[in-house]
């Protein structure tokens, strides 16, 4: 997870592509974090990332790929947040 | 299998003849050997192109067999009329060289765009196609993608080389790198008018 890119639901600063590709269209990438998938999460299932996030938040802000992959070192879903805030 | 052929060259009753032999030999030795199209003629001058609905091959003397024609030579080739040219020129119906065949198996590292993303798409989305494991998930995209350059399902390509497939029959969605490997497969809720909200040109023409 090098790629630079934050993810704009949940601040998550690691996504490999932008979100959003300069056509318009979603990346596909899922979120590790907060398990958004940019083109599919918005554009068929219909949230918005402020809907997403706040059932995120909801859900104790748990770190979406446990089930795969363990959170970085140190991964703090609270500090991320304050990146989508700023 | 082979096939005999004495044709001059000119004699249209004769080309005729000599094209429905040539393609039951042809059609025989495919039903053998139908991974790699090839035939055993005998008689036909090198460099002989035969020409069918979706493509052609050439004559090569020296193998015995038939190879795809190189696009930069297609056009020429295939516009030269049979009755001028020195080596005869068939014009037969063997649209099953080119039929759909069984796709190709790669694998998973291959048809992956980005291996990092996969146990997360499996996880979201293998249960939409009973899908038993990540690896299987992904091959099922892979297949997906190629029958639906075979059989030309809806596809749009954005600005950025993104491939975008669906099939209404199946209500499948997959999208695929301009290498042809996977960003996402799966089955949308929103069916056809998530379709209809995707970006990008169809390949197809309109």
């Amino acid at each position: 997870m090098m790629g630079g890119h934050m993810c704009p639901v949940c601040g998550f600063p690691n996504l490999d592509d932008p979100p959003r590709s300069p056509s318009g269209g979603g990346s596909y990438e899922i979120c590790p974090s907060c398990g958004f998938e940019f083109g599919v999460s918005d554009d068929d299932l219909g949230f918005t990332y402020d809907e997403w996030r706040e059932r995120w938040i909801v859900h104790g802000m748990r770190w979406d790929s446990s089930d795969i992959e363990p959170p970085p070192d140190g991964w703090d879903p609270r500090k991320q947040l304050k990146a989508i805030e700023e | 299998m082979s096939a005999r052929l004495a044709m001059p060259r000119y004699d249209w009753w004769l080309l005729v003849l000599a094209s429905l032999v040539a393609t039951l030999g042809l059609l025989l030795t495919l039903t053998a050997e139908s991974s790699a199209p090839s035939a055993d003629l005998i008689g036909l001058p090198d460099g002989a192109v035969y020409g069918y609905d979706g493509g052609s091959r050439e004559y090569d003397a020296t193998a015995n067999t038939f190879a795809s024609v190189r696009s930069a030579d297609r056009d020429t080739k295939s516009s030269l009329a049979p009755a001028t040219q020195a080596s005869a020129v068939f014009i037969v119906s063997l649209a099953e060289l080119d039929a759909p065949r069984a796709p190709l198996r790669l694998s998973v590292s291959e048809t992956w765009g980005n291996p990092n993303t996969l146990a997360r798409h499996f996880r979201d989305h293998g249960a939409d196609f009973a899908a038993r494991n990540a690896d299987e998930y992904a091959n099922m995209a892979s297949d997906f993608f190629q029958r639906s350059q075979l059989n030309r399902l809806p596809t749009r390509i954005d600005a950025d080389g993104v491939i975008r497939v669906y099939d209404p029959a199946t209500n499948t969605f997959g999208a695929f790198n301009p290498s042809g490997t996977t960003r996402t497969f799966f089955t949308p809720k929103r069916g056809i008018d998530y379709w209809c909200d995707q970006p990008g040109t169809s390949p197809w023409g309109p």
